[in-house]
């Protein structure tokens, strides 16, 4: 599992923010690059695992991108539905949106859902994570800005 | 694109301040009836300018996409995301998620929204940060 990270609002994608910089993102998910190198031979135990740190990257360090050294906060957009992923209720979410959360601490982020699955259920899936088992994440894709210094 | 892009304005009594030298300003985005996409996005800059009397439109975050079934090229149960265009002021939409269901092939990236989808269905709310220069006010 890894990410692949990319500017947006260019030129404008870095600006100050008081004494921080506001750093606007895409990112997507590689849930076929081993140890965080895309294009190696699937490794089907190497799926999302309750977090993904932010130095499994395909591309250009997210830190480099910016020249920043530390992630303060995240701001995600809800990303799209996908029916082909699920969270760990099992409900696959071709209904619900996932968005994503950054926990500083760990300086990794969590894959989360928002929404009904494909069940229907009533708040079975509020803030539910993504399951751990065999998932295509290659459809998810989540915007946003992150603040750094 | 329809010519109709009703932009409105925060309902709040706070609808713009200025953080650093610049402002950030809330709002959202509306359709028309029947409005469809055209590729290569639709301009917002003098809209935005007009609306806060501000000066360059820098760039734009979006808090959520949209889905919209119907049209030429089908959204279905994904999504598109907007993002701004410095360059040409323009917002454009973009697809991802799944083509269709559980079958559908995954969006690989950046591909645009294709001309004639229907977006009539969808609202953008958006954060805009802008310049003072050139300010109205």
């Amino acid at each position: 599992m890894a990410m692949n990270w990319y500017k947006l609002n260019e030129p404008w994608d870095k600006t100050q923010y008081g004494p921080y910089k506001r750093c606007f993102f895409a990112v997507e998910f590689d849930s076929t690059a081993v140890g965080g190198v895309s294009g190696q031979t699937y490794d089907p135990t190497n799926h999302y695992t309750t977090r993904i740190d932010l130095s499994k990257v395909v591309n250009a360090n997210l830190f480099d991108l910016w020249g920043i050294t530390k992630v303060l906060a995240m701001q995600f957009s809800c990303g799209s539905s996908d029916a082909q992923a699920a969270t760990s209720g099992g409900t696959s979410n071709d209904v619900g949106k996932f968005k994503a959360s950054f926990v500083e601490s760990g300086n990794y982020i969590k894959l989360i859902m928002c929404g009904p699955g494909s069940d229907n259920a009533a708040g079975g899936n509020d803030e539910g994570e993504m399951t751990n088992a065999a998932n295509a994440l290659t459809a998810v894709r989540l915007t946003g800005y992150l603040i750094g210094v | 694109m329809a010519a109709t892009v009703a932009f409105r304005e925060s309902t709040a009594t706070l609808k713009k301040v200025m953080v650093g030298d610049r402002w950030h300003c809330w709002g959202k985005i509306t359709f028309g009836a029947s409005d469809t996409y055209a590729t290569g996005g639709f301009d917002v800059r003098s809209q935005i300018k007009a609306l806060y009397g501000v000066g360059d439109v820098e760039c734009m975050d979006f808090s959520e996409g949209m889905a919209d079934w119907s049209g030429a090229t089908k959204i279905l149960t994904a999504k598109c995301v907007a993002r701004y265009d410095y360059s040409t002021g323009k917002i454009k939409l973009y697809l991802i998620g799944r083509s269709a269901a559980a079958s559908g092939a995954a969006q690989v990236s950046e591909v645009e929204v294709g001309n004639g989808a229907s977006i009539n269905a969808g609202t953008l709310e958006f954060v805009a940060t802008c310049s003072t220069s050139g300010s109205t006010t």
